[in-house]
């Protein structure tokens, strides 16, 4: 090899990739050029083939071509049943509005890196269902925060969850596996990759609840679905939620909180799938296995006399480096198995008389068999440089899950 | 199988460009799919501070000219380095003083090491005259060098990101490939003189 290009092809290896703040930078500006340059709405209301560079001579004429384009668009959507909501056009909250002051609170508390960064002046009402309003703000890094007003919400801040589902029990206390009765459902798809939606029954039933589209910045649909009362009983439930591309194939599912699949992650391409590493204990090995997704994530799960365990849900790509999402310990085989996403290098776990036993990351997924002492004490995650990140420090007992098998 | 992989890509940069004159969304999947490359190759160009906003101007001037592409060049690698080049060559002012700085730099380095012949293995000394040598090229012999060993473009491509003749763009690497390694095999005092 010539050395002029070994060090060239070296210099280019050890050039840094652009940070997570680099990246959301230039997706907001490069979707402020999408959105301002041509009226862009989502993807899914782009049913009228329009010009793609409008001229700009005469402010007047283009404004009078955006009207009559959109009247255009929102007629083609109808016709096709397609809820449009351009974004830009929707109403505002007023600073003074419940609404606004909810969502410019937001970040107040929230832990380094975990902020929403969201834009509080962009608070708009996009949508209402029966008597409850849905109000979306964009963050700066791509993606949306939203409301349901009476109800609850939450943030995908990168813009990158195939699918986020709020379940509402069906009748009095708290959702759980001993209470899966579900009254309603709400969430959104991300239009990036879903054009449908299915809520799967027990029984086989199938209900495809009603999006509305939002547009850039928000590119996505949401939905809130009242179950009815014949999928209340028993062997009518609910088994899945499941979003859908448009050649039908399944981009991302959700089950009931506490529903437990001895098969891999839905949303995982199992013909992709990698063993990243084994632990074998006196019942077997316990084999950690990941697969990319179709929307850029990644799942992890184990797999233990036959049967899988997903190890944390599946994760949308730059989620992983959030740590109290990313890990759990396992109990398999009389093992406690940690196990889960490790976007960092290393993890150590502080033990109670002060000894530190540190476990490296494998191909970003973090796999130990915890003895008595791991299992007593504590966690923290270390940075690439070896250094502790603040707050990530854990006590494992929390991490331990109840599933023996 | 890696080689069927790799045309797939490159096919759909044309499939996404096509689709975003309709569907202006559609073209975020170039950036995802190219931004990192144009954003390290312009790091390497003039420097990280600035890498961030050219990379981002590069994807919003390709998005608007997204109706001019040539729909018939599968890779849209070329057009997008070519108008990242163009920007960094923009950026001649701050460019100059990135080079002095690299140049005081590389000067400032302990005595001790001031005289050592490069040991192959010695990676962060190569680095730094390696980009000492780059900060002395002009910014279009820069351009030629980091497409061809960096970025990994053919001489066609290049030709094509840079409109130059293919004949100038083989004669002008090859002289250069050559300067630069007698520049790697001197020793350190001499090439920071």
């Amino acid at each position: 090899m010539a050395p002029e290009l070994d060090a060239l092809r070296n210099l280019w290896q050890i050039t840094p990739e652009p940070s997570e703040q680099t990246l959301a930078d230039a997706r907001a500006r490069l979707f402020d050029a999408i959105s301002g340059g041509n009226g862009s709405v989502a993807a899914h209301a782009r049913l009228v083939p329009r010009r793609a560079m409008l001229p700009r001579r005469r402010l007047g004429f283009v404004l009078a071509l955006a009207l009559i384009l959109l009247v255009l668009l929102v007629s083609a959507a109808v016709a096709f049943g397609l809820r449009i909501v351009v974004f830009g056009q929707a109403q505002k909250a007023p600073p003074t509005s419940r609404e606004f002051k909810i969502f410019a609170d937001m970040d107040v508390g929230a832990p380094p890196g975990m902020e929403s960064n969201l834009i509080a002046n962009e608070t708009r009402k996009v949508a209402t269902f029966g008597d409850k309003t849905l109000w979306v703000a964009p963050t700066r890094a791509g993606g949306f925060c939203a409301i349901l007003i009476p109800g609850g919400g939450g943030c995908d801040r990168l813009g990158t969850f195939p699918l986020t589902v709020t379940y509402s029990g069906g009748v009095p206390g708290p959702l759980s596996p001993g209470n899966p009765v579900v009254g309603e459902i709400s969430g959104s798809v991300n239009a990036r990759w879903v054009v449908a939606l299915e809520i799967r029954f027990q029984d086989g039933d199938v209900i495809k609840p009603q999006l509305v589209w939002v547009s850039q910045p928000i590119d996505a649909g949401f939905f809130v679905q009242e179950i009815p009362a014949e999928h209340r009983q028993p062997g009518h439930l609910i088994s899945a939620v499941v979003a859908l591309d448009r050649d039908g194939n399944l981009i991302a599912s959700q089950s009931l909180p506490g529903n437990r699949s001895a098969a891999p992650p839905p949303d995982a391409l199992l013909d992709q799938a990698t063993q990243v590493a084994t632990i074998e204990t006196s019942n077997g090995p316990v084999v950690l296995r990941t697969a990319p997704t179709r929307y850029g994530g990644r799942c992890t799960w184990l797999e233990f006399k036959g049967k899988a365990t997903q190890v944390v849900p599946c994760l949308p790509k730059g989620y992983e480096h959030q740590q109290a999402l990313a890990f759990a310990v396992h109990p398999l085989g009389g093992h406690s198995i940690l196990a889960g996403e490790c976007g960092y290098s290393a993890v150590e776990l502080l033990h109670r008389d002060g000894s530190v036993r540190r476990v490296e990351c494998t191909d970003q997924a973090v796999f130990a068999d915890l003895t008595a002492a791991d299992a007593d004490g504590r966690l923290r995650v270390l940075d690439r440089r070896g250094r502790p990140i603040p707050r990530s420090t854990t006590d494992i007992a929390r991490a331990i899950l109840s599933d023996v098998r | 199988m890696v080689m069927g992989a790799w045309r797939r890509d490159q096919g759909s940069d044309t499939a996404a460009i096509a689709r975003s004159v309709d569907e202006p969304a559609a073209f975020a999947e170039l950036f995802e799919r190219h931004f990192s490359a144009v954003h390290r190759f312009l790091s390497l160009r003039t420097g990280e501070q600035a890498a961030g906003d050219l990379a981002s101007e590069t994807f919003v001037i390709a998005f608007r000219r997204r109706a001019e592409y040539d729909l018939t060049r599968p890779d849209a690698r070329p057009w997008l380095f070519g108008i990242a080049a163009n920007l960094a060559r923009e950026q001649h002012r701050s460019e100059r003083r990135r080079r002095e700085t690299w140049l005081r730099l590389v000067r400032e380095r302990p005595p001790g090491s001031e005289n050592d012949v490069l040991a192959p293995e010695d990676a962060q000394v190569n680095n730094e005259i390696l980009q000492a040598a780059l900060a002395e090229l002009s910014p279009e012999e820069r351009d030629l060098l980091l497409l061809f060993g960096c970025v990994g473009l053919s001489y066609d491509e290049i030709a094509e990101a840079l409109s130059l003749p293919l004949g100038t763009v083989r004669s002008r690497i090859h002289r250069l490939r050559q300067k630069l390694s007698e520049r790697l095999r001197l020793p350190a005092e001499k090439v920071t003189a």
